[in-house]
């Protein structure tokens, strides 16, 4: 009896030892660089068609030198966030990963990101080589947080053949309308008579995120955003001449409920003439061997040129090891000079310098809407911007299924995020 | 070792204490057979309860600003109105979706065992869906429901019905399609629990209702429904816990809306806590979900187990 008693205690103390084991484990694998290689764990949310061009770029980068080793972890984009900034705050985060600009306003708060203007001159990064919109945009006090690596924002693609045999194309293949907001809606009236049945003018999502992006381009086009400030500006004039303008397409029939992410789909099959997507979907889009379509700047339907956009960054999460977030800079700084590789993905390159080769130059669609890098608004810099989003977009969404008015959403919006913005 | 035992208890002086040793010793060894569980279920289980609770009682952004608020959370959370109509939203779906899938799990039961022609298939068929993931069946019924372009609306095209249904686009609607999708997902366990049950009813009492000359619906009301009392209470019970549970089908299929008319309380505690990064509200809500499930399971239990006594 005593001894089968001392035998299963060791039992239990070798399996609690083998429990409290588990959680230190983890760390020895990434830090070996005594073979001179450094190695780096990368994170990414690139869980939609982006994902491969990455991984091609991290092979490409790791059989172009010796030095460095990356690690390419690909995230789900839903979630990405949710993990990335536990990580940090846990201090379990990669040693190097991509964040949108957009969500800087939350990361950095938490002290974990590393400032990077030192490991950049140990890196030999030159910050002139880059785009002056998307460097302001990772600029805080002086100091650059994240090297940014794109722009990627919603542009305007078009059908060619079904614009054509609706005799709303130009000889040079732009589309034939006037100017301004109610140029662009006859146009898409002309479109609603001409199209055969059952082909839709334009898609866009008005229950997604695509609704809110819209409705930022259009009120950034009047010159206005929602947080200015501090100050929460979403009921005003702009928001609200930005949101009759959606529900006139939606009540006169132009564009449909209740596409969500099928917009994609529905374009490429050619059920639609006109969409508002993201430059991502290039990549998509020209596999469709049949779809004869154009990729052009969002439409200037307001004062001003403007369109929702944002960026891929590389940020460097604050360690120990300083020759790992060398190496990490470097590894950004590579990243956005090859930028001809991203754009495969659609994304437009972040350095002047890119977009001006021939290589890029050659690439079919891309160099078609590459300058509305300049035109992008980001979206204000907040902590909560995330929340504030959704809350936008709940209130629009509800606009558009006619559950409530055009004020009262706006209002409601403007309620919602006034109090997510002041807790 | 072993013979160093058999010696001592083999000498008499010792025999006599041996009940109390053996007591001890039994004990111990039942606490060492148990510690493995009990040292994953104070760590998993336990510990994260107290640590939300902990947790619950302080404010600010995560990871930046934590600070401790006592009760604040809680107060904050009478006044908050998405948190009201969450709460009502949670408590509708359970209203809706705890008789339906239990009845229709009983009906399908009844069905496949009836020891007809294909039931084997027929079984497998209805519990199929349960293996799958929720993503799998959100987007299985995005693809089947989305307007204009969904299996359905396709289908009805084809056969010339041009109808277009917006099935996320309202209150109603964005549930039914929830319900929907629930019920396909999770009838099948219900049917598989029934089924055990109904296997359990001896062929006596049927063959003696035959020999009384009984209907199938007499024999149905008298043995049949009688019989599965302990089956119903229990499968009553973990469907209103998993509906309470409610998160992945608004999440992937509606995404909580139009508006936040599908948003139920567990889809907004992840806002809270995912979203605008409030671990302590986040984890308050938690809290009183965890107390309004417990509570209603318990009355649940009681009421239908004493009626099962009778």
């Amino acid at each position: 009896m005593v001894g089968s008693l001392k035998r299963l205690s060791f039992l239990v103390l070798g399996f609690i030892l083998l429990l409290a084991g588990c959680s230190s484990g983890e760390s020895d694998s990434a830090s070996g660089s005594n073979d001179g290689v450094t190695k780096l764990s990368y994170w990414v949310p690139f869980s939609g068609s982006d994902g491969e061009f990455m991984q091609d770029m991290v092979k490409e980068f790791n059989s172009s030198q010796d030095e460095i080793e990356v690690e390419f972890m690909n995230n789900n984009w839903e979630d990405y966030y949710t993990k990335f900034k536990t990580s940090l705050v846990s201090n379990t985060a990669p040693d190097v990963a991509v964040a949108h600009v957009s969500r800087l306003g939350e990361l950095l708060p938490t002290g974990k990101l590393e400032s990077l203007d030192d490991l950049a001159k140990e890196a030999d990064l030159d910050w002139s080589t880059f785009g002056d919109n998307q460097l302001d945009a990772v600029t805080r006090d002086g100091n650059h947080v994240a090297v940014p690596l794109d722009t990627h924002a919603v542009i305007m693609f078009y059908n060619k053949t079904l614009l054509k045999d609706a005799g709303l194309l130009n000889e040079d293949g732009t589309i034939k309308m006037e100017q301004g907001a109610e140029g662009f809606t006859e146009m898409l009236r002309t479109l609603k008579d001409e199209l055969p049945e059952g082909v839709s003018p334009m898609v866009i999502g008005s229950n997604n995120v695509f609704t809110f992006w819209i409705w930022h381009a259009l009120i950034s086009q009047q010159g206005s955003t929602y947080i200015e400030d501090g100050k929460v500006t979403i009921d005003t004039p702009e928001g609200k001449e930005a949101m009759n303008l959606l529900k006139t397409w939606l009540d006169e029939g132009l564009i449909q409920a209740d596409i969500g992410d099928n917009s994609y789909d529905i374009f490429k099959t050619q059920d639609a003439a006109v969409t508002f997507s993201g430059v991502w979907a290039t990549g998509n889009f020209e596999t469709e061997e049949s779809l004869d379509f154009a990729a052009v700047p969002f439409p200037q339907l307001f004062d001003q040129p403007g369109a929702w956009g944002d960026s891929h960054t590389i940020v460097v999460p604050k360690q120990d090891d300083k020759e790992k977030q060398v190496a990490a800079v470097k590894f950004a700084d590579w990243l956005a000079e090859n930028g001809q590789m991203w754009a495969k993905a659609g994304h437009v390159p972040v350095k002047p310098s890119v977009i001006d080769s021939a290589e890029y130059k050659e690439m079919p669609y891309r160099a078609d809407y590459a300058n509305v890098m300049d035109d992008v608004n980001y979206m204000p810099e907040n902590d909560q911007l995330t929340a504030v989003n959704d809350a936008i977009l709940e209130s629009l969404v509800k606009v558009n299924y006619g559950q409530i008015s055009v004020d009262k959403g706006l209002k409601e919006a403007q309620q919602k995020v006034e109090e997510l913005v002041g807790k | 070792m072993r013979d160093s035992t058999i010696d001592h208890t083999s000498k008499p002086a010792k025999k006599r204490r041996k009940p109390l040793r053996n007591k001890v010793n039994s004990y111990l060894a039942a606490l060492l057979f148990l510690a493995p569980f009990m040292v994953l279920y104070l760590w998993f289980w336990i510990y994260p309860i107290i640590k939300g609770f902990l947790t619950s009682l302080t404010t600010g952004a995560f990871g930046v600003n934590e600070t401790f608020a006592g009760l604040g959370n809680y107060k904050y959370m009478l006044s908050d109105d998405k948190f009201w109509s969450s709460f009502g939203n949670t408590l509708y779906f359970v209203l809706i979706s705890t008789p339906s899938i239990v009845i229709i799990g009983l009906l399908m039961a009844l069905l496949v065992n009836m020891k007809l022609k294909g039931t084997t298939f027929l079984r497998s068929a209805f519990f199929m869906p349960y293996m799958l993931s929720i993503s799998v069946v959100g987007s299985i019924w995005v693809f089947i429901l989305q307007s204009n372009t969904g299996l359905l609306a396709e289908t009805l095209e084809l056969i010339g019905i041009n109808m277009s249904v917006s099935w996320f686009g309202s209150w109603g609607m964005g549930w039914l399609s929830i319900l929907l999708a629930t019920l396909w997902w999770t009838v099948g366990f219900n049917m598989i629990l029934f089924l055990a049950g109904l296997q359990e009813i001896p062929d006596e009492l049927y063959e003696a209702a035959d020999i009384d000359g009984a209907s199938s619906w007499e024999k149905f009301r008298y043995i049949t429904f009688p019989s599965l009392r302990g089956v119903t209470a229990i499968v009553v019970l973990l469907q209103t816990i998993a509906s309470f549970k409610l998160f992945g089908q608004t999440f992937l299929i509606t995404n909580g809306g139009p508006g936040t008319s599908t948003t139920p309380l567990v889809h907004y505690i992840y806002q809270i806590a995912f979203r605008q990064w409030d671990m302590g509200y986040a984890s308050a809500v938690s809290f009183v979900l965890f107390l309004a499930v417990s509570f209603i399971s318990l009355i649940q239990y009681k009421v239908l187990m004493k009626k099962e006594k009778h």
